[in-house]
């Protein structure tokens, strides 16, 4: 099938696309590697992407339902050099060790913060229980979703 | 052979490449049940083929309205919304509440009622819901349309090409006497144990006029429990009540299940959430009579 739709901003174009294929498929196939398969089930989030402003897991969603939607990624976070708010906070939190949650954190605080600018702890922790992390015991991700809600408040 | 991928624009033409496709031929709603085992086949080296028919954009499917005493919810309703519609909020307290323990956020986001109901989990919390509150789906397909109880579908399934339109039911009497619970390994994004959901109508100084129990993913599929329900009706309630109501519940399933290694922790489990559920139904109408919970 032709599959029209925005990625990031850019508008794609692309034939002979298997409707069938998960996003993730897709978009790692088009060199767009930041989002990750770590269960292919919808379970653990590392392949969280927004669909027209909302967290979905790519790896369940086929690639037919991106028609005419706007798809963003982590790569569409930071701004050239400049690292989006969010980027900035989990590094300064020290909220990524291994990283291989992290872009899918990262989609669903995007997601949230731009829903909830200044979310209580309820709303942070319904917007990240589907994303799991090895690592970290997810305390320092919380902190960095507080810390980038206040700095996106200092600079609207 | 490969799978295509077809989205048709209304539900006429949904249903007639359905029918053209005959068995090679599945409905894709969400797709977070269907992509699930889609992977597995491709896994399993069985490469899928045939036809995926997309019913999620349908007119149809979407949308939930009021016609008077009767709410309308459309098969397309995603969960997110479910738990965020204002109708469904201040109509169907019971249907937001379960809505928000359906797996995740991003998971709620894409799937459906409707898509909940026809993947035929014995597990299904939105299916415990609409049982609960004695739910009629609506449904169609090439041959014309039926209505059938959703918790007759839920238990004979679906005819082939059959697609569920959306679902009638009555706007609750007291809609905050309402509670789900539901009993996952983890905090969250789990499929269910066991899932429970009733909703119950108040009279007077809190007596039950009545009550829909439903329990899922200890039957075939979730079902009202009607031993639970007529021990709740008419009476004041009393501490001795809601435990002889769980223990009917209980009960059932252990008639359903047999004895199964699981029923050391489900019975007394099982037992202690639904008597716990029942009272806080109650508790919720108590506080919130009338419409407005």
């Amino acid at each position: 099938m032709r599959l029209r739709f925005s990625l990031n901003g850019q508008a794609l174009d692309l034939a002979d696309v298997d409707g069938s294929q998960s996003l993730l498929g897709l978009l790692r196939g088009l060199g767009f590697t930041g989002s990750k398969e770590g269960c292919g089930v919808g379970e653990c989030g590392a392949c969280t992407v927004l669909l027209d402003g909302l967290a979905v897991d790519s790896c369940l969603l086929p690639a037919a339902k991106a028609q005419g939607r706007a798809v963003r990624t982590v790569e569409g976070l930071a701004q050239g050099d400049r690292l989006h708010p969010l980027q900035e906070a989990f590094l300064e939190a020290g909220a990524v060790q291994c990283g291989y949650c992290t872009p899918g954190m990262l989609m669903s605080a995007t997601a949230l913060l731009e829903r909830h600018p200044q979310p209580g702890q309820a709303q942070i922790g319904e917007a990240l229980e589907g994303n799991l992390c090895r690592c970290t015991g997810y305390q320092d991700i919380i902190e960095a979703v507080r810390l980038a809600a206040a700095k996106m408040e200092s600079k609207p | 052979m490969s799978l295509e991928y077809l989205t048709p624009a209304s539900l006429q033409e949904a249903c007639a490449a359905l029918a053209q496709a005959g068995p090679a031929g599945r409905i894709m709603a969400g797709g977070t049940d269907l992509m699930v085992e889609l992977r597995a086949q491709r896994l399993a080296g069985r490469e899928p083929a045939g036809l995926l028919v997309d019913v999620a954009g349908l007119p149809e499917l979407q949308g939930a309205r009021q016609e008077g005493r009767k709410i309308w919810l459309g098969a397309s309703l995603t969960f997110s919304q479910c738990q965020d519609h204002p109708l469904v909020r201040e109509h169907l307290p019971l249907l937001a509440e379960a809505a928000r323990r359906v797996g995740s956020l991003q998971i709620r986001n894409v799937a459906t009622l409707g898509g909940n109901l026809g993947n035929q989990s014995a597990a299904a919390d939105g299916v415990t819901v609409l049982a609960a509150l004695g739910a009629v789906a609506r449904l169609a397909s090439s041959t014309g349309e039926r209505q059938a109880l959703v918790e007759e579908v839920a238990g004979q399934g679906l005819a082939p090409g059959e697609i569920i339109v959306g679902f009638y039911l009555a706007a609750p009497a007291s809609p905050a006497a309402a509670a789900f619970a539901k009993v996952i390994r983890r905090q969250a994004v789990g499929i269910a144990r066991f899932n429970l959901a009733a909703q119950l109508h108040l009279e007077g100084e809190g007596r039950i006029a009545a009550a829909g129990v439903a329990v899922g993913a200890v039957f075939p599929s979730p079902r009202r429990v009607p031993e639970a329900e007529s021990l709740l009706l008419g009476r004041r309630p009393s501490p001795d009540m809601w435990e002889q109501a769980a223990q009917a519940i209980s009960h059932d399933m252990l008639r359903a299940c047999g004895e199964r290694p699981s029923m050391a922790y489900k019975e007394p489990a099982l037992t202690r959430v639904a008597a716990r559920a029942l009272e806080l139904a109650w508790r919720r109408g108590l506080a919130n009579p009338g419409r407005r919970p």
